[in-house]
């Protein structure tokens, strides 16, 4: 885990260092007054002028203490700026993970169960949109249908303009009608994409002989499913699900962006797009260690799942 | 061989309808100028916003210019961002999951390694990064795409090249002398070359929908070319007054990138090795 880590920072951190225009270009750009010496000097103070690696260095040392250092725009730290736009981001993948699961796996079970029914090629058929639907525009449509023209859901942001005057269920049923829309849109990728595979495997454990055993001797068919195929068909599932976030949490940056969710994302593109270097860092690293975290739990997750799987050493 | 392929493949529909529609994709793209009804970058503020009419098939945008023509210009930035993308995405793919799966050892745990880190970073992040500090137009839209697009093909040509390695007749290719390089090219890859077609069908699918992701975003295609992700971002901004401007672009993104996947996935089967055996 931290090999990965080390070689993801070192990834981010490369592709800011061989990017043309440094944040001394930015801040200076676009006034001709100043000089070659006053941005030396810029660059300097932000300790640019030393060699690659040593800034590496300089730089992994203070990661490890979560000290991402300031942001180049407002001069407050990273870590306090992605700290208080973390809930609303975790707040929103936690949410989206437990829809695309429980909705999902029940679609994979049944279709899998009435294999060509009308319902299996329905749900094929909404995989395949979900496929290819493009989410953003999707959230377009979605937001004009449910936010402009039946004014039904709020279309961004995550709190109304008076939501400090709300009593305590005003303020959660505010909170829940701006979630909808943002959860629902982030879900629908990992949506399609997992209840397809735990289709497949679902087919795949209905085909070995331990089923045809079961069914042989006798045992009801609920409960050949739920208790015997199911238990074996959850363990890839339980990976893919782990292997999702780097998606939820990439598709973050634009979904966040589109509604206007002030999460860790919308931090991270505003920080691109205005090239402060540290915060797009820090936004990065935090991004993959949510994912590695991620991967860890889905591990853990393993072994509840399976109890062939131990890790204890042998 | 290419009799049965052909044969299955006729009998999977979808396919072959992804299969059309590509096509025809295709021939639009190329012969654009013709069946345009406007030139795409024609302003006309006069009718700017106006309802798809007789005149306008999909109405007109916020400078005027016609919508359906804009589209169908747009046809060729998508077509030109899968193709190229997913070449360059197969060249890296192919070549790191060859070497790993036939060497094997030190150097398939170096290339496995950088594998799993591409995969646990979220890679839209990583393309907006990139795209941010370069200058965002098309060619490096391409080329980051391609770039990050690699890992899951390595993983996959990685695995097939184990088990085609302890074939008899790599082991006769061995026993014969022949180069390493030449029993990678020559024996293994026309071996691990389904899996690869499939996932390059599907991955054009997945680039073109992160080309509009990007375009959208507006670090991708520049106006005033025109690019189905970069009418969105137009039509996002009047969206209360102009629905076609969000409608038909997304569209045209969600048949297109549905035909790669309905022929991917219909590739997978007609291409499966263990149905080839039927």
């Amino acid at each position: 885990m931290i090999p990965l880590l080390l070689g993801i920072t070192l990834i981010t951190f490369m592709v800011i260092q061989l990017s043309p225009g440094g944040p001394a270009d930015m801040l200076t750009g676009l006034s001709p007054k100043v000089g070659a010496e006053a941005k030396a000097r810029l660059r300097h103070l932000y300790g640019l002028d030393k060699p690659i690696h040593v800034q590496y260095w300089l730089w992994l040392k203070r990661v490890v203490r979560f000290d991402f250092g300031e942001s180049f725009k407002d001069g407050r730290r990273v870590i306090t700026k992605i700290l208080e736009r973390l809930p609303a981001t975790l707040l929103l993948n936690i949410l989206s993970l437990l829809l695309i699961f429980f909705i999902a796996l029940p679609i994979g079970i049944v279709s899998a169960v009435r294999q060509d029914s009308f319902f299996d090629k329905g749900m094929t058929l909404f995989v395949f949109l979900g496929f290819s639907v493009p989410t953003f525009w999707l959230a377009l449509l979605l937001m004009l249908l449910f936010g402009v023209i039946l004014g039904w859901l709020p279309i961004s942001g995550m709190q109304s303009v008076n939501f400090p005057y709300f009593s305590l269920w005003g303020k959660l049923w505010d909170l829940i009608q701006h979630l909808i829309l943002p959860v629902f849109i982030s879900a629908f990728g990992g949506l399609a994409y997992l209840s397809r595979y735990s289709r497949a495997s679902m087919l795949e454990v209905l085909r070995q002989d331990y089923i045809r055993t079961a069914r042989a001797k006798g045992v009801p068919e609920g409960k050949v499913i739920y208790r015997h195929a199911l238990r074996n068909a959850l363990i890839p599932i339980v990976t893919l699900l782990g292997l999702s976030l780097p998606g939820l949490i990439g598709g973050g940056f634009i979904f966040e962006t589109i509604f206007a969710w002030p999460g860790m994302g919308r931090l991270g593109y505003q920080a691109i797009m205005s090239r402060d270097y540290p915060v797009i860092m820090g936004v990065g690293i935090i991004a993959a260690f949510l994912t590695l975290l991620g991967n860890l739990i889905a591990d853990i997750t393993y072994a509840f799942v399976d109890p062939r799987i131990s890790y204890r050493q042998r | 061989m290419w009799k049965i392929f052909w044969r299955r493949f006729k009998r999977n529909r979808l396919a072959l309808f992804g299969a059309v529609i590509i096509l025809s994709l295709a021939v639009t793209a190329i012969i654009a100028p013709l069946i345009a009804p406007f030139d795409p970058n024609q302003q006309d503020i006069l009718h700017r916003l106006e309802p798809p009419s007789a005149r306008h098939f999909l109405g007109t945008d916020d400078l005027g210019r016609d919508l359906l023509s804009r589209i169908i210009y747009g046809t060729r930035v998508s077509l030109l961002v899968g193709f190229v993308a997913v070449g360059i995405a197969i060249m890296i793919g192919a070549l790191l999951g060859l070497f790993s799966g036939y060497f094997g050892g030190r150097l398939d745990a170096l290339i496995m390694r950088l594998v799993d880190i591409m995969l646990c970073f979220p890679t839209f992040f990583l393309i907006l990064m990139v795209i941010a500090f370069l200058e965002p137009n098309i060619w490096n839209v391409m080329v980051v795409i391609g770039l990050t697009g690699w890992p899951g093909l390595t993983r996959l040509v990685r695995g097939e090249c184990l088990s085609v390695r302890e074939r008899e007749f790599v082991q006769a290719a061995k026993a014969l002398g022949l180069s390493n390089l030449r029993i990678m090219l020559v024996h293994l890859l026309p071996n691990v070359m389904a899996p690869i077609l499939v996932a390059a069908t599907l991955g054009i699918g997945g680039a073109i929908l992160t080309e509009s992701a990007l375009s959208f975003l507006g670090l991708g295609v520049q106006p005033p070319t025109a690019s189905w992700g970069n009418i969105l971002t137009a039509g996002k901004d009047y969206i209360t007054m102009a629905w076609w401007l969000s409608l038909y672009p997304g569209l045209a993104i969600l048949i297109t990138v549905l035909a790669y996947n309905l022929l991917g996935e219909g590739l997978r089967d007609v291409l499966d090795p263990r149905m080839m055996a039927e």
